[in-house]
């Protein structure tokens, strides 16, 4: 369980988060959505303590952290298989492989980034992030910058690889789309300081019609 | 094409060199050996130079210093870099004593190390250590301030061991600062290090310079001179062929 306490963050002089609350349940995948500058990004360094908050506890599920951030990150000097090796705990050549294979990337291991597009970097960002099969994976608008069939493609893959062991995702998203294909619950974020105006549940395969009309307003209002 | 554009510009580089030895020569004419001596009585002492057991002791002890000096700034240059890179701490405690060792012409430093270390050898190696930190400490900290922060972020979210940042983010990322530092140092350090045994003393090439121009052997100190550049320009030349390899 991801837990959120009574957290609360200010930059420059602004506050972000007040006493702000959350819990996300394993082997979920939770989307939020919200306008920019909300602090959907600030929320996931804090879970990844790349900052630390001025107060409020933060407790995360115990085990290795996955994060994909908006732009791939890749180590230039290093091949696609060494980037994902580069962060692997110890290296499993045969599940590296088996994730090249389902990513479509198994020809492309020896290629550097330079040498990729950007929907096939994006690609191995995700491996990178899965590999070790972390227990709490942050991505942050991950698909934002690939066009519509690259981002259906990709959000295939996040399903195919989210089912491979279930971990729990926390999905920073601007596309409605995207939350209601791959979320089992959504969150919409408003208000400065930052607050929860909409909390959504999948009902067994799909969102209550309403619950989505109640989305679309709630992001065109905030 | 590529080629040609390369043969104009080595045949336009020649032919300036070439004008220059004739204006030697013509100017060389007018004036005695002792104030501009003639290229061919130039290479004439270089030669008999080149066959002298003192002019090799000469050069190897200028080689040999100037070596040490190199090695020993490069160390502590880029350690001191690194730590400054760092921590904001160190930095604010380390950069203050660069900038002033920087800032102290070399020339002084010699006047100390004469006091300081006599003429026992050593100072040469001093001197050259305290003009070359500075150059590897500013370049190395300012390679290490520069270090992708996402990419270390990256380490930080997978829990990569310090190990494979260092070798992978920072080595990467070091080796352009360090490449120029160099390649500056390099050509400082050996100016650096003839102009200190001139000063100083205790053997090398530029104590021989010294005693050649003490006896106004002035096409002694112009087949020293030649080596001198010619040595200098060698160092650069390999170095940056080593450097390109090494990319």
């Amino acid at each position: 369980m991801l837990i959120l306490e009574n957290l609360s963050f200010s930059r420059n002089q602004k506050e972000i988060f007040k006493q702000f609350q959350l819990q996300i349940a394993p082997q979920t995948v939770t989307c939020i959505l919200g306008s920019s500058g909300i602090g959907k990004t600030t929320l996931l360094r804090l879970i990844a303590k790349f900052i630390s908050p001025d107060s409020g506890l933060i407790s995360s599920p115990t085990g290795s952290l996955g994060y994909v951030f908006q732009e791939p990150r890749l180590l230039p000097s290093l091949t696609v298989f060494e980037n994902i090796a580069w962060v692997s705990e110890t290296v499993d050549v045969e599940r590296i492989n088996q994730l090249l294979k389902i990513a479509g990337l198994y020809h492309n291991k020896a290629h550097y980034p330079h040498q990729l597009s950007g929907g096939m970097k994006q690609r191995v960002s995700l491996i990178r992030a899965m590999v070790n099969q972390p227990a709490l994976l942050l991505m942050d608008e991950p698909f934002q910058s690939l066009d519509v069939r690259l981002k259906k493609e990709m959000l295939q893959l996040v399903h195919t690889l989210w089912l491979d062991y279930q971990p729990t995702v926390l999905l920073v998203t601007h596309d409605l789309h995207e939350a209601l294909f791959l979320g089992q619950r959504i969150l919409i974020f408003g208000n400065s300081p930052t607050q929860i105006l909409g909390d959504f549940t999948k009902q067994s395969s799909a969102f209550h019609p309403n619950d989505c009309l109640k989305m679309k307003e709630l992001l065109s209002e905030s | 094409m590529k080629t040609s554009i390369t043969m104009n510009s080595l045949l336009r580089s020649t032919g300036s060199m070439i004008v220059l030895i004739l204006f030697w020569i013509i100017l060389a004419t007018n004036y005695p050996d002792v104030l501009l001596p003639s290229p061919i009585v130039v290479v004439s002492v270089l030669f008999k130079l080149l066959g002298n057991p003192v002019f090799w002791s000469a050069f190897f002890i200028t080689i040999l210093s100037f070596l040490i000096g190199i090695l020993l700034s490069l160390l502590l240059g880029s350690i001191l870099g690194i730590a400054a890179g760092l921590s904001n701490k160190l930095k604010d405690f380390i950069k203050p004593l660069i900038t002033l060792a920087q800032s102290i012409p070399p020339v002084s430093w010699m006047l100390f190390t004469v006091l300081w270390f006599g003429e026992q050898g050593g100072a040469q190696i001093f001197i050259i250590f305290v003009t070359l930190v500075p150059i590897f400490f500013f370049n190395v900290m300012k390679g290490i301030l520069q270090t992708p922060q996402e990419l270390l972020e990256i380490a930080q979210c997978f829990r990569v061991s310090r190990k494979k940042v260092i070798r992978d983010i920072y080595f990467p990322q070091l080796s352009p600062y360090l490449h120029s530092a160099l390649l500056i140092a390099v050509g400082m350090g050996w100016k650096t290090i003839v102009m200190s045994e001139l000063i100083v003393g205790h053997g090398g090439i530029g104590q021989q310079l010294s005693q050649a121009r003490v006896f106004f052997d002035t096409p002694t100190v112009f087949a020293w001179t030649i080596i001198l550049a010619l040595v200098g320009l060698a160092m650069e030349f390999f170095l940056q062929r080593l450097l390109k390899q090494s990319i």
